[in-house]
């Protein structure tokens, strides 16, 4: 740039003239920058994102996260151009010198930008996003240095997604035939399904399934923890039970007798005092007990609708007779167990 | 409150606490835990009124509901139950232009709580106006509230310490309730025809009569 001492030339007042427009008109610039960023941030952050950990999406993350960063420093870098000017080290014209650079670092902004916008669009949010309920509202602490909760919860939720996904796949290994050959392509074919992140319509549907299959079971559905369901069981004039779901995963059952109440004081459902007689604080173990016996992450529905069916099978747990010894009681107790296949009823000590 | 079963012990030596003893030794062998002692005692007023109608209200206290008073109008063919806070016994004084209470009809059970499990046992000796009359065992299943579910396995809990005394057939007051939801009002109108059996004076050969007693 050409200028006399003290005085400033026509031209260099041109050129700061310039310089102001091209900052206001890229003012807008960091801006767009920014919600992009925010967006790909928020995806890369949401556990939703790890629902579907399949091995593509997570490329094309990654790679739209370079892209963001490549962008990120071209901004910067346009910017500080644009605020200390060109450098004066090439002995060029200093006009044609800046509109030259600011109009490169401009082509090259909006073809970064095109490139992350095409990258944002192959990036589809999952399906079924994780409900966090009330922790969701973590995420908005404007000072996540200080109490790191959120990215705590965040790692936890993702190891316990691997976990599932891996026992999920494991067990589908495991229980492959692997003497067939077309058993273990067969499996392969299958997607994962993911057991504890399902949609609240497929739950609702299976328990109204279930609700029909039996005239003597009622089971009402409610979720006072949002995503979870909890569903209240009153099985004839016998007893009732809560069992409280994750997904479509059982997670704990509690059996109580029929006068107690499902609801505590605060009228919520109560998931956990035990039942006051020891009768139903046995069917409690033994219904804990068949709930992990039925659990089969690759046939979820079916687990679920077994576990009920045996549990069905208490509507006679006082009137039937121990298989084995032919008495009802036995250490005061009526048969308490019921044989997984053939749901016939035994004492805990007479048990095969 | 679950379903309750009363049972008249049959006592040949006619002494009482023979019995009694031996019922606590058999009911001990079962692991049971004695919890306390109980009382329920019967009152019976008679109408005095010479209107054709015989009535009679029994006024029953149970120590398991210290602070209810049962009163039992029998008409012969039907009873109603009131439950009635303890101040009714109060109130009663009022009515004998009404009904009059026989002071020597005052029939009273007595004796120990056990408990086995969810089991409840009371082993109460009757005694009418201080003499010693009869062996009356109650038993109640906690978990279960509809006799018809949990009758066999009841008789088969009482029979292991009471022997063939306990017949399979249901009690008559349960059978006509079998499908019913138990309460405590259940509980004092058995124990209403079983002092009613005993006045009757039908017990001692331990056999168990079919009839109300009115």
């Amino acid at each position: 740039m050409c200028e006399e001492k003290g005085k400033p030339s026509i031209q260099y007042t041109r050129c700061r003239y310039e310089e102001r427009r091209a900052k206001a008109a890229f003012k807008c610039v960091p801006v767009l920058v920014f919600t992009v960023a925010r967006n790909v941030l928020k995806f890369s952050r949401a556990p939703s994102r790890m629902a579907a950990p399949e091995g593509s999406s997570v490329e094309v993350l990654t790679v739209s996260l370079n892209t963001l960063r490549s962008l990120r420093s071209t901004v910067t870098q346009f910017l500080k151009t644009l605020a200390e000017g060109p450098k004066y080290e090439n002995n060029q014209d200093g006009e044609g010198d800046l509109l030259e650079v600011t109009t490169k670092a401009m082509g090259e902004i909006r073809n970064k930008l095109r490139e992350l916008e095409t990258q944002m669009a192959g990036l589809t949010p999952s399906s079924v996003p994780v409900n966090l309920g009330n922790t969701g509202l973590l995420s908005l602490d404007p000072s996540p240095d200080k109490l790191p909760q959120y990215y705590q919860l965040l790692d936890c939720y993702t190891y316990m997604e691997k976990v599932h996904s891996y026992s999920t796949t494991l067990h589908s290994v495991l229980s492959a035939n692997n003497l067939k050959r077309s058993a273990l392509s067969a499996k392969r074919r299958r997607p994962i399904q993911l057991n504890h992140n399902v949609p609240q319509q497929q739950v609702d549907m299976l328990i109204q399934g279930i609700n029909q299959m039996f005239q003597d079971m009622n089971l009402t559905l409610s979720r006072p923890f949002g995503n979870n369901a909890v569903v209240q069981v009153a099985l004839g004039r016998v007893l009732k039970a809560v069992v409280t779901f994750k997904g479509i995963l059982i997670e704990w059952v509690v059996v109580r007798a029929h006068n107690e109440s499902l609801l505590d004081e605060d009228g919520k459902v109560d998931l956990y005092t035990p039942s006051q007689y020891k009768v139903f604080q046995k069917v409690t173990d033994n219904a804990n007990a068949a709930m992990l016996n039925f659990c089969s992450p690759g046939f979820s529905d079916l687990s679920v609708r077994s576990f009920f069916t045996w549990l069905h099978s208490f509507v006679s747990l006082f009137t039937d007779v121990c298989k084995k010894c032919n008495y009802h009681l036995h250490n005061h107790m009526p048969p308490t167990w019921r044989e997984f296949r053939t749901l016939d009823p035994f004492h805990e000590e007479c048990k095969p | 409150m679950g379903v309750t079963v009363l049972q008249i012990f049959p006592d040949s030596s006619r002494s009482g606490c023979l019995e009694t003893e031996k019922l606590h030794k058999r009911i001990m062998h079962l692991d049971a835990v004695q919890c306390g002692m109980f009382t329920v005692d019967c009152d019976t007023c008679y109408t005095v009124t010479q209107t054709g109608n015989n009535r009679k209200l029994h006024i029953v206290h149970n120590s398991e509901t210290p602070t209810t008073t049962y009163a039992i109008l029998d008409t012969g063919t039907k009873q109603i139950t009131l439950s009635a806070d303890y101040l009714f016994d109060l109130l009663l004084p009022r009515l004998d232009f009404m009904y009059q209470s026989k002071k020597n009809l005052k029939i009273e059970s007595k004796g120990a709580k056990y408990e086995i499990g969810d089991f409840v046992v009371k082993i109460g000796t009757v005694t009418m106006s201080g003499h010693y009359k009869a062996i009356l065992v109650e038993v109640e299943y906690l978990p279960c509230h509809t006799p018809a579910l949990c009758w066999s396995l009841m008789r088969e809990f009482m029979q292991s310490f009471m022997g063939s005394c306990v017949k399979p057939t249901l009690p008559s007051y349960l059978q006509n309730r079998l499908h019913d939801i138990h309460t405590p009002q259940d509980t004092v109108q058995q124990y209403v025809e079983k002092f009613n059996e005993i006045r009757e004076g039908t017990t001692f050969a331990g056999t168990q009569t079919t009839g109300s007693g009115s």
